[in-house]
Protein backbone atom coordinates (compact mmCIF):
# COMPACT_ATOMS: atom_id res chain seq x y z
CA UNK A 1 0.00 0.00 0.00
CA UNK A 2 1.06 3.59 -1.05
CA UNK A 3 2.07 5.69 1.68
CA UNK A 4 -0.58 8.30 0.95
CA UNK A 5 -3.32 5.73 0.37
CA UNK A 6 -2.27 4.74 4.05
CA UNK A 7 -2.01 7.78 5.73
CA UNK A 8 -5.03 9.60 3.85
CA UNK A 9 -7.50 6.79 6.20
CA UNK A 10 -6.08 7.93 9.42
CA UNK A 11 -6.10 11.81 8.47
CA UNK A 12 -9.73 10.53 7.41
CA UNK A 13 -9.76 12.03 4.30
CA UNK A 14 -11.12 10.78 1.15
CA UNK A 15 -8.48 11.42 -1.56
CA UNK A 16 -9.08 11.45 -5.08
CA UNK A 17 -7.22 9.21 -7.32
CA UNK A 18 -5.58 12.33 -9.11
CA UNK A 19 -5.08 14.01 -5.55
CA UNK A 20 -3.76 10.60 -4.62
CA UNK A 21 -1.10 10.83 -7.05
CA UNK A 22 -0.29 14.19 -6.54
CA UNK A 23 -0.01 13.83 -3.13
CA UNK A 24 2.40 10.66 -3.63
CA UNK A 25 4.67 13.20 -5.48
CA UNK A 26 4.96 15.88 -3.51
CA UNK A 27 5.13 13.71 -0.25
CA UNK A 28 8.04 11.92 -1.40
CA UNK A 29 9.86 15.77 -1.36
CA UNK A 30 8.54 16.76 1.89
CA UNK A 31 9.74 13.94 3.40
CA UNK A 32 13.36 14.07 1.90
CA UNK A 33 13.00 17.94 3.22
CA UNK A 34 12.09 16.48 6.89
CA UNK A 35 14.46 13.61 7.19
CA UNK A 36 17.07 16.51 7.73
CA UNK A 37 16.05 16.37 11.49
CA UNK A 38 17.12 12.77 11.81
CA UNK A 39 20.80 13.34 11.48
CA UNK A 40 20.97 16.33 14.03
CA UNK A 41 22.99 14.57 16.70
CA UNK A 42 21.82 15.54 20.52
CA UNK A 43 21.74 13.57 23.89
CA UNK A 44 19.10 11.26 23.91
CA UNK A 45 17.88 12.23 27.34
CA UNK A 46 17.36 15.92 25.91
CA UNK A 47 13.99 17.41 27.41
CA UNK A 48 10.63 18.15 25.26
CA UNK A 49 10.26 22.22 24.87
CA UNK A 50 7.51 23.53 27.33
CA UNK A 51 6.14 27.19 27.87
CA UNK A 52 8.82 27.51 31.20
CA UNK A 53 7.61 31.54 30.89
CA UNK A 54 4.16 30.76 31.45
CA UNK A 55 2.73 29.85 35.17
CA UNK A 56 0.59 27.13 35.30
CA UNK A 57 -3.04 28.00 35.90
CA UNK A 58 -4.75 25.99 37.15
CA UNK A 59 -8.85 26.17 38.00
CA UNK A 60 -11.65 24.03 39.29
CA UNK A 61 -13.96 22.89 36.92
CA UNK A 62 -17.13 24.57 37.41
CA UNK A 63 -20.15 23.66 35.76
CA UNK A 64 -21.81 26.75 34.62
CA UNK A 65 -25.24 27.29 32.26
CA UNK A 66 -24.42 28.01 29.14
CA UNK A 67 -26.35 30.90 26.85
CA UNK A 68 -25.10 29.62 23.56
CA UNK A 69 -26.44 25.79 23.55
CA UNK A 70 -29.21 27.10 20.75
CA UNK A 71 -26.85 29.21 18.67
CA UNK A 72 -23.97 26.10 18.84
CA UNK A 73 -26.84 23.56 17.66
CA UNK A 74 -28.09 26.45 15.19
CA UNK A 75 -24.45 25.79 13.22
CA UNK A 76 -24.67 22.21 13.18
CA UNK A 77 -25.65 20.95 9.51
CA UNK A 78 -28.85 19.02 10.61
CA UNK A 79 -30.02 18.60 13.68
CA UNK A 80 -32.94 16.80 16.22
CA UNK A 81 -34.14 19.02 18.76
CA UNK A 82 -31.06 19.09 21.21
CA UNK A 83 -28.74 16.17 19.15
CA UNK A 84 -26.63 17.03 16.52
CA UNK A 85 -27.98 14.49 13.41
CA UNK A 86 -25.96 12.10 10.87
CA UNK A 87 -26.73 10.98 7.96
CA UNK A 88 -28.12 7.54 7.91
CA UNK A 89 -25.14 4.61 7.44
CA UNK A 90 -26.35 1.79 8.22
CA UNK A 91 -28.76 1.55 5.26
CA UNK A 92 -31.48 3.54 7.51
CA UNK A 93 -33.76 6.26 5.81
CA UNK B 1 -9.98 66.11 4.61
CA UNK B 2 -9.47 62.72 4.05
CA UNK B 3 -9.47 60.06 6.74
CA UNK B 4 -7.62 57.47 4.53
CA UNK B 5 -3.84 56.61 6.09
CA UNK B 6 -4.38 58.85 9.34
CA UNK B 7 -2.63 57.19 11.99
CA UNK B 8 -4.87 56.11 14.77
CA UNK B 9 -3.55 58.65 17.01
CA UNK B 10 -4.40 60.79 14.21
CA UNK B 11 -7.80 60.07 14.12
CA UNK B 12 -8.17 59.86 17.82
CA UNK B 13 -6.88 63.54 18.06
CA UNK B 14 -9.63 64.27 15.24
CA UNK B 15 -12.65 62.57 17.21
CA UNK B 16 -11.66 64.02 20.09
CA UNK B 17 -11.82 67.83 18.65
CA UNK B 18 -14.66 67.44 16.75
CA UNK B 19 -13.53 68.03 13.52
CA UNK B 20 -15.26 64.42 12.24
CA UNK B 21 -17.52 61.78 13.79
CA UNK B 22 -16.98 58.13 13.80
CA UNK B 23 -19.83 57.72 11.30
CA UNK B 24 -17.62 59.94 9.01
CA UNK B 25 -14.57 58.42 9.62
CA UNK B 26 -16.54 54.62 9.06
CA UNK B 27 -18.43 55.48 6.22
CA UNK B 28 -14.93 56.82 4.43
CA UNK B 29 -12.74 54.04 5.05
CA UNK B 30 -15.59 51.24 4.08
CA UNK B 31 -15.91 53.38 0.74
CA UNK B 32 -12.69 53.60 -0.10
CA UNK B 33 -11.70 49.79 0.97
CA UNK B 34 -14.75 48.30 -1.08
CA UNK B 35 -13.73 50.12 -3.93
CA UNK B 36 -9.93 49.20 -3.62
CA UNK B 37 -10.86 45.66 -2.42
CA UNK B 38 -11.74 44.21 -5.89
CA UNK B 39 -8.03 44.82 -6.68
CA UNK B 40 -6.08 43.17 -4.21
CA UNK B 41 -8.85 40.78 -1.92
CA UNK B 42 -7.53 41.84 1.44
CA UNK B 43 -11.23 41.45 2.88
CA UNK B 44 -13.63 38.37 2.55
CA UNK B 45 -16.70 40.17 4.19
CA UNK B 46 -17.60 43.71 5.60
CA UNK B 47 -19.12 44.37 8.92
CA UNK B 48 -22.91 45.24 7.53
CA UNK B 49 -23.74 47.12 11.24
CA UNK B 50 -20.37 49.16 10.88
CA UNK B 51 -22.35 52.50 10.29
CA UNK B 52 -24.84 51.74 13.24
CA UNK B 53 -22.28 51.04 15.72
CA UNK B 54 -20.38 54.30 14.50
CA UNK B 55 -23.77 56.06 15.44
CA UNK B 56 -23.31 54.52 18.44
CA UNK B 57 -20.13 55.69 19.20
CA UNK B 58 -20.70 59.06 18.22
CA UNK B 59 -23.70 58.88 21.06
CA UNK B 60 -21.33 57.73 23.62
CA UNK B 61 -19.41 60.75 22.75
CA UNK B 62 -21.51 63.30 22.57
CA UNK B 63 -22.77 62.38 25.95
CA UNK B 64 -19.22 61.62 27.58
CA UNK B 65 -19.43 58.04 28.18
CA UNK B 66 -16.50 56.91 25.87
CA UNK B 67 -15.79 53.40 26.59
CA UNK B 68 -11.86 53.60 25.72
CA UNK B 69 -9.44 54.32 23.50
CA UNK B 70 -10.26 53.28 20.69
CA UNK B 71 -13.61 54.37 20.59
CA UNK B 72 -15.15 55.01 17.01
CA UNK B 73 -12.08 53.79 15.30
CA UNK B 74 -12.64 51.10 12.46
CA UNK B 75 -10.39 47.80 12.56
CA UNK B 76 -10.04 44.84 10.59
CA UNK B 77 -9.50 41.35 11.81
CA UNK B 78 -8.15 38.01 10.31
CA UNK B 79 -11.07 35.56 9.40
CA UNK B 80 -9.36 33.94 11.99
CA UNK B 81 -11.19 35.70 15.03
CA UNK B 82 -14.28 34.17 15.79
CA UNK B 83 -16.96 37.57 15.87
CA UNK B 84 -19.88 37.56 17.29
CA UNK B 85 -22.75 37.33 14.89
CA UNK B 86 -20.49 37.75 12.07
CA UNK B 87 -18.97 34.84 9.59
CA UNK B 88 -15.38 33.89 10.05
CA UNK B 89 -14.44 31.02 7.62
CA UNK B 90 -10.71 30.65 8.38
CA UNK B 91 -10.69 31.36 4.24
CA UNK B 92 -11.50 28.07 4.01
CA UNK B 93 -15.07 26.09 2.62
CA UNK B 94 -15.15 24.20 5.77
CA UNK B 95 -16.31 27.49 7.60
CA UNK B 96 -18.13 29.22 4.72
CA UNK B 97 -21.08 29.92 6.40
CA UNK B 98 -19.85 29.59 9.90
CA UNK B 99 -21.15 32.31 12.30
CA UNK B 100 -20.15 32.44 15.86
CA UNK B 101 -21.87 32.54 18.67
CA UNK B 102 -19.37 34.55 20.92
CA UNK B 103 -16.17 36.32 20.32
CA UNK B 104 -12.40 35.88 20.93
CA UNK B 105 -11.38 37.46 23.46
CA UNK B 106 -8.81 39.90 21.77
CA UNK B 107 -11.77 41.04 19.60
CA UNK B 108 -13.94 41.53 22.87
CA UNK B 109 -10.87 43.31 24.98
CA UNK B 110 -10.38 46.16 21.62
CA UNK B 111 -14.23 46.34 21.17
CA UNK B 112 -14.54 47.26 24.80
CA UNK B 113 -11.97 49.66 24.08
CA UNK B 114 -14.74 51.18 21.66
CA UNK B 115 -13.23 49.57 18.15
CA UNK B 116 -15.27 48.49 15.72
CA UNK B 117 -14.95 45.80 13.12
CA UNK B 118 -14.82 47.05 9.81
CA UNK B 119 -14.33 43.95 7.89
CA UNK B 120 -12.86 40.36 8.12
CA UNK B 121 -9.16 39.98 6.39
CA UNK B 122 -8.19 37.42 3.73
CA UNK B 123 -5.61 34.84 4.89
CA UNK B 124 -4.15 31.69 3.82
CA UNK B 125 -6.54 28.71 4.47
CA UNK B 126 -6.50 28.24 8.89
CA UNK B 127 -3.61 30.45 8.37
CA UNK B 128 -1.84 27.42 6.58
CA UNK B 129 0.67 29.82 4.52
CA UNK B 130 3.39 32.13 3.25
CA UNK B 131 1.97 34.08 0.63
CA UNK B 132 -1.96 33.93 0.66
CA UNK B 133 -2.71 32.06 -1.95
CA UNK B 134 -4.24 29.05 -0.03
CA UNK B 135 -7.45 30.55 0.88
CA UNK B 136 -10.90 29.39 -0.48
CA UNK B 137 -11.77 33.13 -1.32
CA UNK B 138 -8.82 33.71 -3.67
CA UNK B 139 -5.28 35.29 -3.61
CA UNK B 140 -4.88 38.48 -2.05
CA UNK B 141 -2.44 40.90 -3.89
CA UNK B 142 0.57 42.94 -2.93
CA UNK B 143 -0.92 46.63 -3.17
CA UNK B 144 2.68 47.54 -4.04
CA UNK B 145 2.54 45.67 -6.79
CA UNK B 146 -0.58 43.07 -7.94
CA UNK B 147 1.93 41.02 -9.79
CA UNK B 148 3.21 39.78 -6.19
CA UNK B 149 1.86 38.11 -3.02
CA UNK B 150 0.75 39.83 -0.19
CA UNK B 151 2.54 37.43 2.00
CA UNK B 152 0.69 35.03 4.52
CA UNK B 153 -0.42 33.99 5.98
CA UNK B 154 -2.24 36.96 7.38
CA UNK B 155 -1.73 38.50 4.16
CA UNK B 156 -5.53 40.72 3.97
CA UNK B 157 -4.50 42.01 7.39
CA UNK B 158 -1.01 43.75 6.11
CA UNK B 159 -2.22 44.80 2.44
CA UNK B 160 -5.66 46.35 4.38
CA UNK B 161 -3.44 48.66 6.73
CA UNK B 162 -0.79 48.75 3.83
CA UNK B 163 -3.53 50.33 1.65
CA UNK B 164 -4.96 52.59 3.83
CA UNK B 165 -8.39 50.19 4.76
CA UNK B 166 -8.00 50.85 8.63
CA UNK B 167 -5.30 52.25 10.30
CA UNK B 168 -4.73 48.92 12.71
CA UNK B 169 -5.44 45.05 11.54
CA UNK B 170 -5.23 42.03 13.79
CA UNK B 171 -3.55 38.77 12.13
CA UNK B 172 -2.21 35.50 14.03
CA UNK B 173 1.34 34.31 13.61
CA UNK B 174 2.12 30.82 14.06
CA UNK B 175 5.23 30.49 12.38
CA UNK B 176 5.92 34.47 11.07
CA UNK B 177 2.37 35.23 9.54
CA UNK B 178 2.16 38.55 11.16
CA UNK B 179 5.80 39.32 10.54
CA UNK B 180 6.31 38.37 6.83
CA UNK B 181 3.03 39.95 5.54
CA UNK B 182 3.98 43.01 7.17
CA UNK B 183 7.40 42.96 5.34
CA UNK B 184 6.21 42.10 2.56
CA UNK B 185 3.39 44.80 2.24
CA UNK B 186 5.24 48.07 4.23
CA UNK B 187 3.34 47.72 7.80
CA UNK B 188 4.57 47.15 11.34
CA UNK B 189 3.20 43.73 12.79
CA UNK B 190 4.16 42.32 16.19
CA UNK B 191 3.87 38.91 17.23
CA UNK B 192 3.95 38.66 21.04
CA UNK B 193 5.50 36.88 23.82
CA UNK B 194 3.51 33.66 23.67
CA UNK B 195 1.23 33.98 26.36
CA UNK B 196 0.75 37.76 26.01
CA UNK B 197 -2.67 37.74 24.11
CA UNK B 198 -5.31 35.60 24.37
CA UNK B 199 -5.85 32.62 22.15
CA UNK B 200 -9.29 32.24 23.25
CA UNK B 201 -11.93 32.29 20.01
CA UNK B 202 -9.24 31.81 17.76
CA UNK B 203 -9.57 29.34 15.56
CA UNK B 204 -6.78 26.67 16.15
CA UNK B 205 -3.85 25.82 13.48
CA UNK B 206 -0.75 25.00 16.03
CA UNK B 207 -1.77 25.44 19.38
CA UNK B 208 1.31 25.62 20.95
CA UNK B 209 2.95 28.01 18.35
CA UNK B 210 -0.21 30.23 17.71
CA UNK B 211 -0.30 33.83 18.78
CA UNK B 212 -2.25 36.52 18.06
CA UNK B 213 -1.05 39.80 16.42
CA UNK B 214 -1.39 43.31 15.69
CA UNK B 215 -0.25 45.38 12.57
CA UNK B 216 -0.39 49.36 12.06
CA UNK B 217 1.11 51.99 9.98
CA UNK B 218 2.70 53.18 13.00
CA UNK B 219 4.97 51.67 16.15
CA UNK B 220 2.81 54.08 18.48
CA UNK B 221 -0.70 52.84 17.28
CA UNK B 222 0.71 49.29 17.46
CA UNK B 223 1.89 49.57 20.80
CA UNK B 224 -1.46 51.13 22.36
CA UNK B 225 -3.54 48.55 20.69
CA UNK B 226 -1.48 45.53 22.30
CA UNK B 227 -1.42 47.13 25.35
CA UNK B 228 -5.18 47.04 25.37
CA UNK B 229 -6.05 43.58 23.61
CA UNK B 230 -4.01 41.80 26.21
CA UNK B 231 -5.42 40.37 29.35
CA UNK B 232 -4.86 37.28 31.08
CA UNK B 233 -7.87 35.21 30.40
CA UNK B 234 -8.65 31.98 32.26
CA UNK B 235 -10.46 30.52 28.94
CA UNK B 236 -7.35 30.38 27.30
CA UNK B 237 -4.94 27.84 29.63
CA UNK B 238 -1.90 29.25 27.92
CA UNK B 239 -2.41 32.94 28.81
CA UNK B 240 0.09 34.77 30.49
CA UNK B 241 -0.89 36.34 34.06
CA UNK B 242 2.17 38.61 33.73
CA UNK B 243 1.44 42.28 34.69
CA UNK B 244 0.86 44.30 30.99
CA UNK B 245 2.87 47.01 30.87
CA UNK B 246 1.35 50.94 29.59
CA UNK B 247 3.18 49.92 26.09
CA UNK B 248 2.13 53.17 24.94
CA UNK B 249 2.67 55.47 27.60
CA UNK B 250 6.26 53.93 28.42
CA UNK B 251 7.12 54.06 24.54
CA UNK B 252 10.36 55.86 23.93
CA UNK B 253 12.43 56.20 21.00
CA UNK B 254 15.89 57.00 23.26
CA UNK B 255 17.72 53.71 22.65
CA UNK B 256 20.87 54.90 23.73
CA UNK B 257 23.51 52.16 25.23
CA UNK B 258 20.52 49.12 24.18
CA UNK B 259 22.88 46.24 23.21
CA UNK B 260 21.91 45.07 19.94
CA UNK B 261 22.93 41.35 18.62
CA UNK B 262 23.20 41.47 14.66
CA UNK B 263 21.99 38.43 13.41
CA UNK B 264 22.66 38.51 9.39
CA UNK B 265 23.23 34.78 7.76
CA UNK B 266 26.01 34.39 5.14
CA UNK B 267 23.86 32.99 2.75
CA UNK B 268 20.28 32.80 1.56
CA UNK B 269 19.26 36.81 1.69
CA UNK B 270 18.75 39.26 -1.08
CA UNK B 271 21.36 42.25 -2.19
CA UNK B 272 18.43 45.13 -1.09
CA UNK B 273 17.84 43.20 2.27
CA UNK B 274 21.54 42.83 2.57
CA UNK B 275 22.06 46.84 1.99
CA UNK B 276 19.23 47.74 4.05
CA UNK B 277 20.51 45.65 7.22
CA UNK B 278 23.68 47.54 7.00
CA UNK B 279 22.09 50.98 6.99
CA UNK B 280 19.62 50.02 9.98
CA UNK B 281 23.18 48.53 11.77
CA UNK B 282 24.71 52.22 11.13
CA UNK B 283 21.56 54.26 12.39
CA UNK B 284 21.82 52.13 15.34
CA UNK B 285 25.36 52.37 15.49
CA UNK B 286 24.93 56.17 15.60
CA UNK B 287 22.31 55.91 18.10
CA UNK B 288 25.03 54.86 20.81
CA UNK B 289 23.73 51.24 20.50
CA UNK B 290 25.98 48.28 21.43
CA UNK B 291 26.23 46.14 18.69
CA UNK B 292 27.40 42.74 18.21
CA UNK B 293 27.05 40.08 15.32
CA UNK B 294 26.09 36.84 17.23
CA UNK B 295 24.99 33.29 14.72
CA UNK B 296 22.83 30.79 15.93
CA UNK B 297 23.75 27.24 15.29
CA UNK B 298 20.33 25.61 14.73
CA UNK B 299 19.37 28.43 12.02
CA UNK B 300 19.02 25.51 8.91
CA UNK B 301 16.92 23.16 11.17
CA UNK B 302 14.67 25.52 12.86
CA UNK B 303 11.90 25.89 9.73
CA UNK B 304 11.80 21.63 9.56
CA UNK B 305 11.55 21.52 13.21
CA UNK B 306 8.43 23.74 13.03
CA UNK B 307 6.57 22.04 10.18
CA UNK B 308 7.00 19.12 12.09
CA UNK B 309 5.47 20.63 15.31
CA UNK B 310 2.69 22.76 13.63
CA UNK B 311 1.76 19.90 10.99
CA UNK B 312 0.92 17.52 14.14
CA UNK B 313 -0.42 20.30 15.90
CA UNK B 314 -2.52 20.99 12.90
CA UNK B 315 -3.85 17.42 12.26
CA UNK B 316 -4.98 16.97 15.66
CA UNK B 317 -6.75 20.24 16.18
CA UNK B 318 -8.67 20.37 12.65
CA UNK B 319 -9.73 16.35 13.58
CA UNK B 320 -12.48 18.49 14.96
CA UNK B 321 -14.24 19.06 11.46
CA UNK B 322 -16.02 16.27 10.93
CA UNK B 323 -19.17 17.49 8.98
CA UNK B 324 -21.23 16.83 12.23
CA UNK B 325 -21.10 19.71 14.77
CA UNK B 326 -20.54 22.63 12.56
CA UNK B 327 -18.55 23.30 9.06
CA UNK B 328 -19.09 21.94 5.69
CA UNK B 329 -21.20 18.49 5.76
CA UNK B 330 -21.30 16.30 2.64
CA UNK B 331 -24.26 15.44 0.85
CA UNK B 332 -25.51 11.85 1.16
CA UNK B 333 -29.22 13.10 0.60
CA UNK B 334 -28.81 10.55 -2.51
CA UNK B 335 -26.57 8.05 -1.83
CA UNK B 336 -25.83 7.22 1.40
CA UNK B 337 -22.46 6.79 3.00
CA UNK B 338 -20.91 3.65 3.73
CA UNK B 339 -20.61 3.64 7.32
CA UNK B 340 -19.30 6.96 9.75
CA UNK B 341 -16.13 7.14 8.70
CA UNK B 342 -16.70 7.50 5.09
CA UNK B 343 -19.41 10.52 5.59
CA UNK B 344 -16.06 12.25 7.80
CA UNK B 345 -13.69 11.11 5.03
CA UNK B 346 -15.62 12.88 2.28
CA UNK B 347 -16.88 16.04 3.94
CA UNK B 348 -13.09 16.89 5.23
CA UNK B 349 -11.81 15.89 1.43
CA UNK B 350 -14.63 18.02 -0.19
CA UNK B 351 -14.15 21.04 2.25
CA UNK B 352 -10.39 21.30 2.84
CA UNK B 353 -8.01 23.29 0.28
CA UNK B 354 -5.06 21.72 -1.04
CA UNK B 355 -2.35 22.51 1.47
CA UNK B 356 -4.20 21.98 4.77
CA UNK B 357 -5.06 18.21 3.29
CA UNK B 358 -1.10 18.36 2.58
CA UNK B 359 -0.13 19.46 6.36
CA UNK B 360 -3.06 17.41 7.94
CA UNK B 361 -1.14 14.12 5.86
CA UNK B 362 1.95 15.20 6.79
CA UNK B 363 0.95 15.79 10.71
CA UNK B 364 -0.90 12.18 10.71
CA UNK B 365 2.53 10.48 9.02
CA UNK B 366 4.82 12.30 11.75
CA UNK B 367 2.73 11.29 14.83
CA UNK B 368 1.94 7.62 14.12
CA UNK B 369 3.66 4.96 15.13
CA UNK B 370 6.69 4.02 14.28
CA UNK B 371 7.60 7.85 13.29
CA UNK B 372 6.99 9.41 16.26
CA UNK B 373 10.17 8.97 18.01
CA UNK B 374 12.50 10.03 15.01
CA UNK B 375 10.07 13.07 13.86
CA UNK B 376 7.51 14.45 16.44
CA UNK B 377 9.52 13.61 19.82
CA UNK B 378 12.91 14.57 18.10
CA UNK B 379 11.48 18.26 16.87
CA UNK B 380 10.55 18.83 20.16
CA UNK B 381 13.69 18.06 22.15
CA UNK B 382 15.47 20.03 19.33
CA UNK B 383 12.82 22.79 20.19
CA UNK B 384 14.13 23.10 23.72
CA UNK B 385 17.20 23.41 22.56
CA UNK B 386 16.55 26.11 19.83
CA UNK B 387 15.04 28.04 22.66
CA UNK B 388 17.87 27.22 25.05
CA UNK B 389 20.09 28.64 22.90
CA UNK B 390 18.07 32.27 22.53
CA UNK B 391 17.95 32.08 26.06
CA UNK B 392 21.81 32.38 26.47
CA UNK B 393 21.47 34.83 23.53
CA UNK B 394 19.60 37.30 25.66
CA UNK B 395 21.81 36.95 28.85
CA UNK B 396 24.26 39.37 26.48
CA UNK B 397 22.04 41.27 24.12
CA UNK B 398 18.52 43.20 25.08
CA UNK B 399 17.33 42.58 21.32
CA UNK B 400 17.99 40.76 18.00
CA UNK B 401 18.02 42.90 14.82
CA UNK B 402 17.48 40.09 12.03
CA UNK B 403 15.78 40.05 8.33
CA UNK B 404 12.33 38.67 8.45
CA UNK B 405 12.74 36.76 5.11
CA UNK B 406 15.77 36.12 2.61
CA UNK B 407 13.66 38.55 0.13
CA UNK B 408 10.82 41.24 -0.76
CA UNK B 409 7.28 39.69 -2.21
CA UNK B 410 7.33 36.62 -4.23
CA UNK B 411 5.91 36.96 -7.77
CA UNK B 412 2.72 34.75 -7.74
CA UNK B 413 2.85 31.12 -7.98
CA UNK B 414 6.59 31.38 -7.40
CA UNK B 415 7.55 28.71 -5.47
CA UNK B 416 4.32 26.33 -6.57
CA UNK B 417 5.90 23.19 -7.21
CA UNK B 418 9.16 23.33 -5.35
CA UNK B 419 8.04 22.01 -1.30
CA UNK B 420 11.70 22.82 -0.09
CA UNK B 421 11.47 26.33 -0.69
CA UNK B 422 8.12 26.60 0.38
CA UNK B 423 8.75 25.39 3.67
CA UNK B 424 12.24 27.17 4.09
CA UNK B 425 10.54 30.42 3.17
CA UNK B 426 10.37 31.04 6.67
CA UNK B 427 12.81 29.80 8.19
CA UNK B 428 13.89 33.74 9.95
CA UNK B 429 10.72 33.88 11.40
CA UNK B 430 9.55 30.41 12.90
CA UNK B 431 12.24 30.51 15.26
CA UNK B 432 10.66 33.32 17.65
CA UNK B 433 7.15 31.02 17.61
CA UNK B 434 9.31 27.74 18.49
CA UNK B 435 10.59 29.50 21.50
CA UNK B 436 7.69 31.86 22.28
CA UNK B 437 9.45 34.99 21.83
CA UNK B 438 8.13 38.49 21.60
CA UNK B 439 9.12 39.54 17.47
CA UNK B 440 8.21 42.31 15.22
CA UNK B 441 8.89 43.48 11.99
CA UNK B 442 9.57 47.42 11.07
CA UNK B 443 9.08 48.77 7.96
CA UNK B 444 13.08 50.01 6.77
CA UNK B 445 12.84 50.85 2.84
CA UNK B 446 12.42 49.91 -0.38
CA UNK B 447 14.29 47.44 -2.87
CA UNK B 448 15.01 48.12 -6.13
CA UNK B 449 12.07 47.13 -7.66
CA UNK B 450 9.77 49.10 -5.42
CA UNK B 451 9.02 46.29 -2.97
CA UNK B 452 8.30 47.02 0.57
CA UNK B 453 11.46 45.54 2.84
CA UNK B 454 10.71 45.07 7.07
CA UNK B 455 13.70 44.16 9.46
CA UNK B 456 12.89 41.83 12.26
CA UNK B 457 13.22 43.11 15.80
CA UNK B 458 13.42 40.01 18.53
CA UNK B 459 13.82 40.47 22.27
CA UNK B 460 13.25 37.97 25.39
CA UNK B 461 9.75 36.73 27.09
CA UNK B 462 7.40 40.35 27.71
CA UNK B 463 9.93 41.77 26.65
CA UNK B 464 7.97 43.91 23.72
CA UNK B 465 8.74 47.33 25.23
CA UNK B 466 12.88 46.87 23.89
CA UNK B 467 11.59 45.79 20.29
CA UNK B 468 8.53 48.74 20.07
CA UNK B 469 11.26 51.44 21.57
CA UNK B 470 14.10 50.59 19.12
CA UNK B 471 11.47 50.01 16.20
CA UNK B 472 10.27 53.73 16.97
CA UNK B 473 13.52 54.88 16.81
CA UNK B 474 14.28 53.27 13.24
CA UNK B 475 10.50 54.43 12.61
CA UNK B 476 11.65 58.34 13.24
CA UNK B 477 14.63 58.18 11.44
CA UNK B 478 13.99 56.85 8.35
CA UNK B 479 9.87 57.54 8.24
CA UNK B 480 9.16 54.88 5.47
CA UNK B 481 5.43 55.57 6.20
CA UNK B 482 5.72 58.75 4.06
CA UNK B 483 5.74 57.01 0.85
CA UNK B 484 2.13 55.37 0.27
CA UNK B 485 1.02 52.79 -2.42
CA UNK B 486 -1.16 54.04 -5.35
CA UNK B 487 -4.66 52.46 -3.25
CA UNK B 488 -3.81 54.87 -0.50
CA UNK B 489 -5.24 57.96 -2.86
Amino acid sequence: MSKVKDIQKKACIKLSKEEESYYEKTFFDILIYIKQITSVNMKEDTPVYTHEHIEKQLREDILQESSVVESILDQAPQRDGRYFKVPPVLGGK
Amino acid sequence: MSLVNKSVYELKNSLEKKEINSVELSESLLSHSQKHNKKINAIISFNPKLLDQAKESDKRRATNTLKGELDGIPIIAKDMFCTKGLKTTAASKMLENFIPPYSSTVVKNLQNAGALILGKANQDEFAMGGTNEHSYFGNCLNPWNTDYVSGGSSGGSAASVSSGFSPLSLGTDTGGSVREPAHFCGVVGIKPTYGRLSRYGVISFASSLDQPGIMGKKVKDVALTLELASSYDNKDATSSNCKVPSFSKNINSNIKTKKIGLLLPEDGIETDIVNKFNDVKNLLNKEACKLVPIKFSYLSNVACVYHIIASSEASSNLARYDGVRYGYSADFSKNSAKDLMDFYSTSRAEAFGKEVKRRILLGTYVLSSGYYDAYYKKACQLRYLIAQEFKKIFQSVDCILLPVSGGVALKLEANKNNVEKTYNHDWLTVGANLAGLPALSVPVGFSSNGLPIGLQLMSSHFQEQTILDIALNIEENLQVYKKQNSFCS
